[in-house]
């Protein structure tokens, strides 16, 4: 229900933001990104008083945008975004570690659905822009198997929608129809998600994901 | 080439810091996450965490185990298992003892602390800080009930008046007795006449003075009950 009512706040944002435009001269773009996604705060802990801890290190950001002229260097537009951030498991149990005989792990990922507004300020040969961004993220929680002489510790993968929000600044360069750039900012959702232990306990924890993200981007204007 | 005092002192200052510096990276401290999420043969340490006399369970209180084995120059501390308690103050550690950290009848192995995240101002423990149980002795499949009450903190100033009329075989002695595994004692040997005792609160203490004068055994008592941070006077005469 949670996903339903977020995607649909997604979707009518969009529409509002296309609606908002009625001049031909107003351009459009599809824009392409890949960059790395850097944890910070308390998705990147290795803290040993977590309920479930996170153990997340830098991955990779994949995003989709479409961003439409809404006033004067002012944009409205939609990205649907992939991260992806693997678990260090050489925290939980070192390489050398006597009671380990196997461990691998699935790792947190956030699919993105964003409602976009940026700002661009025009410089010589290109553009320096300010983004805010808000709408709905389904994550998932990584997954951990390790094998030990003394049995098995699995914890499955949990699956939470919640709010997410994201600021960005970053400059494009303008190639006829085609720009160029790099972008950096923060992306975050606090979802809620169940951990069940050993013993078959069951907790539900609540973990702010908010990565720093660098990339670079192309985009295609028309 | 002989040193001056001056490039003596300092080159000892130097070689003083180097051996500091040196002598306090032999302590590591580890996190143990395959014992925290013990997949078998655990041990495990369970009760109830309770204060005032037995009669509140303390919520939200978190509790860890340590083990650790070392001396002041160099040490190996592993965190073990960690949680909080319940509304009832119940409590479970289940952990996974590894090889290095059974019992050795041939050689000392280390130990094993159940500590509390407390601040030891407020709460009277019986190590004054926030250890609440101290063992050498664990194994792998072992269940250990361990109910702890942690009583809140309270003072009793005791002052012992005419101690200088002690003879040689006189004896001054006085026990403060509540429900604890630890109690003070103050034996009046020392010139000292007055002491700030830590006792518990909301529970009757039993101020117990055993005094011998010429040969002659005498016990009082005195049963008070102390809120939490209140100082107490008492005063006695030998």
């Amino acid at each position: 229900m949670k996903s339903i009512l977020l995607g649909l706040l997604l979707v009518f944002i969009t529409f509002t933001a296309s609606a908002q435009s009625d001049s031909s001269a107003h351009a459009s773009e599809f824009r392409v990104y890949f960059g790395g996604a850097f944890p910070k705060g308390d998705f990147q802990s290795s803290d040993f008083e977590d309920t479930y801890t996170p153990f997340a290190v830098s991955g990779p950001l994949m995003q989709v945008s479409y961003a439409r002229s809404v006033g004067r260097n002012l944009y409205g537009g939609a990205t649907l975004g992939l991260r992806i951030n693997p678990m260090d498991l050489d925290k939980f149990a070192d390489d050398n570690d006597e009671l380990v005989l196997s461990k691998q792990s699935r790792s947190w990922q956030s699919v993105f659905t964003l409602a976009d507004a940026a700002y661009r300020f025009n410089l010589t040969d290109g553009y320096f822009f300010v983004k805010g961004s808000a709408g709905a993220a389904f994550n998932h929680s990584a997954a951990l198997h390790v094998e030990t002489t003394y049995g098995t510790i699995d914890q499955a993968a949990d699956k939470a929608t919640a709010f997410a929000y994201g600021v960005a600044t970053g400059m494009f360069m303008n190639l006829d129809k085609l720009e160029l750039g790099f972008e950096t900012g923060i992306l975050s959702t606090r979802p809620e998600f169940k951990y069940t232990d050993t013993q078959g306990r069951s907790t539900n924890y609540k973990l702010s994901m908010t990565t720093i993200n660098l990339g670079i981007f192309g985009a295609f204007r028309f | 080439m002989l040193l001056q005092p001056l490039q003596m002192k300092t080159f000892l200052l130097c070689l003083l810091a180097m051996l500091t510096l040196l002598l306090s990276s032999c302590h590591t401290k580890t996190d143990d996450f395959v014992s925290k999420h013990c997949p078998g043969s655990c041990t495990v340490i369970k009760g109830t965490l309770t204060t005032d006399a037995r009669n509140k369970p303390l919520a939200g209180v978190k509790l860890e185990v340590q083990w650790r084995e070392g001396d002041m120059f160099s040490s190996i501390s592993r965190r073990k298992a960690i949680t909080t308690t319940d509304d009832k103050g119940n409590f479970e550690l289940r952990f996974l003892l590894r090889d290095d950290e059974l019992p050795d009848p041939y050689s000392y192995n280390g130990s094993f602390t159940v500590k509390a995240h407390i601040n030891p101002d407020d709460y009277l423990t019986c190590s004054g800080g926030n250890t609440l149980l101290h063992t050498y002795d664990l194994k792998r499949d072992t269940t250990i009930i361990f109910d702890y009450v942690l009583p809140r903190k309270a003072f009793i100033e005791i002052q012992a008046n005419n101690l200088q009329a002690r003879q040689q075989d006189d004896f001054l002695q006085t026990v403060i007795l509540y429900d604890s595994p630890c109690l003070p004692a103050i034996s009046w040997f020392t010139r000292d006449t007055k002491y700030t005792v830590p006792v518990a609160a909301n529970q009757p203490l039993i101020i117990r003075t055993t005094k011998r004068k010429s040969g002659v055994e005498t016990i009082t008592e005195k049963v008070i009950t102390l809120a939490p941070g209140q100082t107490s006077n008492y005063q006695l005469t030998f």
